[in-house]
């Protein structure tokens, strides 16, 4: 990476990269006010919210959170309104099944093939294109998790709006999912996107593409071979060409960037020691 | 004339001595006329009172070594009748303490208590050895009463030299007033104090079997005690009060004050009303029923450190409280939101007593009860305005585990566990165990690959 060729290629631009950093704010923001609820038994707990300011204000920042976390899905569906409407001038049914879709494709199962036989040394690294099986995943578990999480948060949130058109145990379905999707999103998170955007050998200790949204000629040529052959062959690589990060982007970046890796990797870690004990518990009182 | 002043200075002289021979008289003197059984004097109302002198009883006493005209003031043998005893010239200060002591001030004259009156005549005992009841001998209704109480029972049993609270161990010795006399030991303000002396140590609780070793600091901090202490609340409760003065008895002994049966009773002395409505509650009427597990007041209130109900420490101990028996309620309610909060310190959120009562406790199926079907939308919407019937169906006490009670709540559990396990899962085996190792060796391979080359290309130069 140290070759340093004077220009860079974007893969984000900036309504992505706003987007995602009003994830990372609002996600890091419910996990620090929302765990503590989960493990209110927990010491760590008591003094999350002790520091956050009380049950109070940490009820409040919740809603703060899931304001701007509603705020960014409704932002993102604008914007592909917006980018169907305006910017793509590929047919929508071809869109969908290319390369530059989210939807997941054939070649993906493939990919995920692949990689079990490149974990074995048993193949070489499949090529990836735009977005990998991965991203794909990422990007659709924030859907679900956004009607999961997203509605039983709601519905919890005005109880006796909700409670006109549905019954009252219907609240204590949404405790349950609103409580274990928590758990399983900030467990995805905060381990594995954490590992396979950042702490992997080839990225670690930060992929700062979604920070800056650039990615260098060597990194689109190895990460995403396909897209770069593409491109070239289109002959829209200019397009993306643009000059290398600005110093003072990429310092905000790792500032940033490890700021948010650091946040989740101890609400993880609070939360694996926690969830360990109450396991353990639980399987002795079995016994 | 020089024989004139001979004879002056001789009469000179014989005064000077003659107080010091009148000090000069021995005991066996006295003992010449005191010694004799037969010696009487006529007293009062045709009494005859014998004037015998048994010297041992002295001798043995803590003034054994002292002479009988160190007391006796007489000038010469035989004496005429001879003023009373006053212990005042060495016993000041315990003279001093007596002066305006309630014993002083009584009005009748051969009922007023003297020294000699507790403390004995000739056979004066150590401190440690002074005759226990003593008192008794004017207060036997107070005795009769304390006998059979703990303190009593206890104090008889290991006899002289324990250290069992009796009369002037509560009382005090010389400076007796009356309890509502300010300067009294047990004065309502400084009862606390006085019981204090023994009930705030651990030693003596230990050495006693005394359950509660520091009543004493439990107390002073609780609302009774600090209304006693801050305010000087006269009808705030006091040990007395509650446990008793002089019938002191233990709490499984039926006739105790502090008894299950009579608690709640003792406690209505003052709070009435509240015991009012707790004996129409389902606590209340189990407690009749002599149900052995049903609550009393101090089972949720304690009995010493009782707090300000709106305390928020004291509104989440309770919750334990009430889980003491309600094991289940209790397992359910912080798995709820609202149990969640209170575990987090908080007491915004409802707890126990705010959805079922405090003292009106009643079954669901009462419809008194707050949570009675006709009572409960009325209960929910005091804390959430607007509820209404299908509010009302939420369930507080939810157990997902519970397959047979709570179907679909089992299988939502159900559902997200397996999707949590399969997605942990698959990216465990993934990304974890897979993926990591292998970008870090790929990583690391590709370093060494890197100085490899630029080491030959250094040789190369």
């Amino acid at each position: 990476m140290s070759n340093s060729s004077n220009h860079e290629y974007f893969r984000f631009n900036l309504i992505h990269r706003l987007l995602h950093g009003a994830i990372i704010i609002s996600f890091l923001g419910l996990a620090i006010t929302g765990m503590p609820l989960k493990y209110s038994g927990s010491d760590w707990s008591y003094r999350l919210v002790r520091w956050v300011g009380g049950f109070e204000a940490a009820a409040f920042l919740h809603r703060v959170c899931a304001v701007i976390t509603f705020g960014y899905f409704i932002g993102h569906l604008i914007y592909l309104a917006y980018f169907f409407a305006v910017i793509n001038k590929e047919p929508f049914g071809k869109f969908i099944f290319g390369p530059n879709s989210m939807v997941p494709n054939l070649k993906d199962l493939r990919d995920i093939r692949d990689m079990f036989k490149w974990f074995f040394g048993l193949g070489p690294k499949p090529k990836f294109d735009r977005f990998t099986y991965w991203e794909k995943f990422d990007y659709w578990a924030v859907f679900w998790g956004m009607f999961m999480i997203g509605g039983s948060g709601l519905m919890l949130w005005f109880p006796t709006f909700f409670s006109k058109y549905v019954p009252g145990w219907l609240f204590n379905v949404a405790t349950i999912i609103h409580s274990d999707e928590a758990l399983l999103a900030s467990g995805f998170i905060f381990i594995f996107h954490y590992i396979h955007t950042h702490i992997r050998g080839e990225k670690f200790p930060l992929d700062y593409v979604i920070f800056t949204g650039r990615l260098t000629e060597e990194e689109l040529k190895e990460e995403r071979p396909l897209e770069y052959q593409r491109l070239l062959e289109k002959g829209e690589i200019e397009e993306i060409k643009t000059n290398p990060t600005p110093r003072w982007l990429r310092n905000f970046s790792a500032i940033v960037g490890l700021s948010a890796l650091i946040v989740g990797i101890i609400i993880v870690i609070l939360i694996g020691i926690t969830e360990y004990h109450h396991i353990k518990h639980v399987l002795l009182a079995n016994h | 004339m020089r024989k004139a002043c001979h004879y002056y200075l001789l009469i000179l002289l014989l005064f000077c001595f003659f107080p010091l021979k009148a000090h000069g008289i021995t005991n066996e003197e006295c003992l010449g006329c005191h010694g004799d059984k037969g010696l009487t004097k006529a007293g009062p109302k045709g009494k005859v009172v014998s004037l015998y002198v048994e010297l041992d009883v002295l001798k043995k006493s803590v003034h054994g070594k002292f002479k009988c005209v160190d007391c006796h003031l007489i000038k010469e043998v035989p004496h005429d009748r001879v003023k009373e005893v006053s212990c005042e010239g060495c016993h000041k200060k315990a003279f001093e303490a007596f002066k305006g002591s309630i014993h002083e001030q009584v009005k009748k004259a051969d009922l007023r208590p003297s020294c000699k009156g507790c403390h004995g005549k000739h056979d004066i005992k150590k401190k440690e050895e002074f005759p226990h009841f003593v008192c008794k001998n004017c207060h036997l209704s107070s005795y009769e009463v304390y006998k059979d109480s703990v303190h009593g029972k206890a104090a008889i049993k290991e006899g002289k030299h324990s250290d069992i609270a009796t009369c002037h161990d509560c009382h005090g010795g010389h400076a007796i007033y009356k309890a509502n006399d300010p300067r009294s030991s047990v004065y309502h303000l400084n009862l606390p104090h006085t019981c204090g002396k023994c009930h705030a140590s651990e030693e003596l609780a230990k050495k006693h079997n005394i359950p509660v070793a520091n009543a004493y600091q439990l107390y002073m901090d609780s609302i009774h005690g600090r209304a006693i202490t801050k305010s000087g609340l006269l009808v705030s409760a006091n040990c007395t009060d509650c446990h008793g003065g002089h019938d002191i008895r233990k709490h499984i002994d039926p006739k105790s004050t502090i008894s299950r049966e009579n608690v709640c009773k003792t406690c209505g002395k003052c709070h009435a009303g509240i015991v009012e409505v707790y004996r129409e509650s389902i606590h209340g009427k189990l407690l009749l029923e002599g149900n052995p597990n049903a609550p009393t007041c101090v089972s949720c209130h304690t009995a010493h450190e009782i707090k300000r109900a709106d305390v928020p420490r004291w509104q989440l101990e309770v919750i334990r409280e009430c889980g003491t028996c309600h094991k289940e309620s209790r397992t359910t309610y912080k798995d709820s939101y609202h149990g969640k909060i209170t575990a987090l310190g908080f007491t915004r959120v409802a707890k126990c007593a705010d959805c079922h009562g405090a003292h009106d406790i009643q079954r669901k199926s009462d419809p008194r009860s707050r949570i009675s079907e006709q009572r409960l939308i009325e209960t929910c919407s005091s804390c959430h305005p607007g509820a209404n019937e299908n509010f009302v169906k939420f369930i507080c006490h939810a157990d997902p585990t519970d397959k047979d009670r709570f179907p679909i709540l089992f299988y939502t559990l159900f559902f997200m566990t397996g999707l949590l396990l399969a997605v942990f899962g698959f990216f465990t085996i993934h990304t974890v165990f897979l993926w990591l190792p292998r970008s870090w060796i790929e990583r690391i391979s590709k370093k060494r690959k890197k100085e490899h080359i630029g080491g030959d290309y250094e040789q190369f130069k």
